[in-house]
């Protein structure tokens, strides 16, 4: 047991670090906090005028820091979500084939190392780098914020990272690297990063087509719509009076959030169990 | 990140010019005045600017043709086509042609929902570009190429490599893209736009993703980065940089997917079309330096110890 605690601390330590000296992560997380300024500063007008109006309509300070909050949030979501969507899948997806190619598998089958810790041991790496570029856009991307906009409603920002953004990298991110396992090399590793960021793409613009969000394909689906809805619409119901028209099966609620995750890391467990699998698999063939 | 600094520089730049065009008021604060300033300058110069732009990636682009056709013509023996095709593979090519042939069934079958990317007239453009962009960042990665020093050692030109695959990626990719078009004007009949505007819409994207496929992957050496780089401005660009000129309407000339209503929509094309070309240029110019290639570090331009 002491010796799998040390292996996976040490397979962690240095996949994180292996991560972030590829650039992908580092270059990734300086692309979204790009995007987060260029999206701030092309909304500052549009706030400033926001407030003007909100400020006129005489209502409570605390209303109108979460109204100018939620005129910005649900746009700033969506970029990210599609920016999680989009790039993660693919920049992360060489991680296991990459040992293959480099001939590092041949190496671990020699020394006392499970599938089952090397699997983790990948899986935990992945989710400690991809953590640390999501803290360091969402205290940047919030720092950003309060300099080019002002104060903002903190507590939704923070939901908004910890509730959606962070649990959809984490699941995406290990789904991808466990349905990469059969590739031998990171060429078609990529290819198959490429079509599954494009499948998430469809899955998701699949949402649009009248289908309603409790539905079980919906909390399979690994886009996680209700996930993007609820963020979009569902959540602020409460805050932004015009929200309340919308029909209730097509924005989520929380119980709906909750079972899309438990979906989520289901899946996340089977494609452990499938990797483990076929691990197995190609040792005794 | 020597990516980062060249963009660093031209944005320290249009800041400075920018500022020197319109002084700050006492009621703006500092970053305020810097961005209208920067939007100042840009608003009044931009036409000449991206003219300028125009006239030295075409000089540049031109330059390279030109020694490309020459080193063709003199060496027209050593071309590897074959070997090229054979490691390109057509996965990419069958998804493309797959995925420009569903969306435009689908355009033609959609009645009820009527979503606004459901655009016969734009299928090709959705597809075409994006799919081609990531070929091309993927089709020539130097970590993943195996045994570099033969073919450096080879008296033919390391770049040909490149340059072949990427003319085969062109060649395959643009034909699908010249079908769906044509096709998707024949089913538009004459209430559709005129083929000539539906080919500006892809041709310049397909040829600055593929540039930037090149140069990145090259730059970086991280083909999975390259290919999610593309996604991603993929993305922004289609979805994302129309609200975005609302706010900055004289970034005109970096819209990839500007569209023919725009007021600059030819300076637009060809300033992207151009762009795309130069970015080839300054990949196959990397290529030239051995140690960069084999190693990933650039040969120092001066050194004492020698």
């Amino acid at each position: 047991m002491t010796l799998t605690i040390h292996q996976l601390g040490g397979m962690i330590r240095y996949e994180m670090i292996l991560l972030w000296r590829r650039r992908g992560l580092l270059v990734v997380t300086l692309a979204m906090l790009v995007i987060s300024a260029l999206i701030l500063a092309s909304s500052k007008s549009r706030i400033e005028e926001t407030r003007q109006q909100l400020l006129q309509a005489a209502l409570p300070a605390d209303d109108i820091l979460k109204l100018l909050t939620l005129s910005l949030l649900p746009t700033y979501w969506a970029a990210m979500f599609v920016t999680l969507m989009l790039t993660y899948p693919v920049m992360l997806v060489d991680t296991i084939p990459i040992d293959r190619q480099t001939s590092v598998r041949e190496l671990l089958d020699t020394v006392p190392l499970t599938n089952a810790t090397y699997l983790t041991g990948k899986l935990l790496g992945v989710w400690a780098a991809t953590t640390c570029a999501a803290l360091v856009v969402m205290i940047g991307a919030g720092l950003l914020w309060w300099l080019l906009i002002g104060p903002f409603e903190i507590a939704y920002y923070l939901e908004v990272w910890f509730v959606a953004s962070i649990p959809t990298s984490l699941i995406n991110s290990g789904m991808i690297i466990f349905l990469v396992i059969g590739q031998p090399s990171r060429r078609r590793a990529i290819l198959v990063g490429i079509v599954f960021s494009i499948v998430l793409v469809l899955m998701m613009g699949m949402t649009w087509v009248g289908q309603t969000v409790n539905h079980v394909w919906m909390y399979l689906n690994p886009s996680h719509p209700v996930l993007f809805l609820y963020y979009m619409l569902g959540r602020w119901t409460s805050v932004i009076p015009t929200y309340a028209d919308i029909p209730a099966d097509v924005i989520g609620t929380p119980t709906q959030v909750a079972w899309t995750l438990l979906a989520g890391a289901a899946e996340l467990a089977a494609l452990w169990g499938f990797a483990w699998l076929w691990l197995r698999f190609r040792e005794h063939r | 990140m020597r990516i980062i600094k060249p963009l660093l520089i031209v944005v320290f730049l249009f800041g400075l010019g920018g500022l020197a065009v319109q002084p700050c008021t006492s009621r703006q604060t500092n970053l305020d005045c810097a961005l209208h300033s920067a939007q100042d300058f840009l608003n009044r110069w931009n036409v000449e600017l991206t003219w300028s732009l125009v006239a030295l990636f075409g000089i540049v682009a031109a330059w390279g043709l030109w020694s490309l056709v020459n080193s063709f013509v003199a060496r027209r023996r050593q071309g590897t086509w074959r070997t090229s095709q054979r490691t390109l593979g057509w996965w990419f090519v069958a998804i493309d042609a797959g995925c420009v042939a569903l969306l435009l069934v689908w355009c033609q079958l959609d009645t009820r929902t009527r979503l606004p990317l459901l655009n016969t007239a734009r299928a090709v453009e959705y597809v075409v570009p994006l799919v081609l962009g990531i070929q091309a960042a993927l089709m020539f990665s130097l970590e993943d190429e195996p045994l570099l020093e033969v073919p450096l050692a080879c008296q033919r030109p390391f770049v040909w490599i490149l340059l072949e695959r990427l003319v085969i990626v062109l060649t395959s990719h643009g034909l699908i893209g010249l079908i769906g078009s044509l096709l998707a004007w024949g089913t538009l009949g004459a209430n559709g736009p005129d083929l000539l505007p539906m080919l500006t819409l892809w041709i310049p994207p397909a040829l600055f993703f593929a540039g930037l496929g090149i140069y990145l992957t090259l730059g970086t050496r991280q083909p999975a980065l390259s290919a999610s780089l593309l996604g991603l401005l993929w993305f922004g660009m289609m979805f994302g940089f129309d609200n975005f000129l609302f706010s900055w309407p004289s970034l005109w000339p970096l819209h990839v997917y500007l569209q023919p209503t725009a007021e600059h929509y030819a300076l637009n094309r060809l300033f992207i079309l151009l762009l795309g070309a130069f970015l080839i240029f300054l990949s196959s110019r990397r290529l030239r330096d051995e140690e960069e290639v084999l190693l990933g570090v650039r040969a120092p331009l001066f050194s004492w110890k020698r």
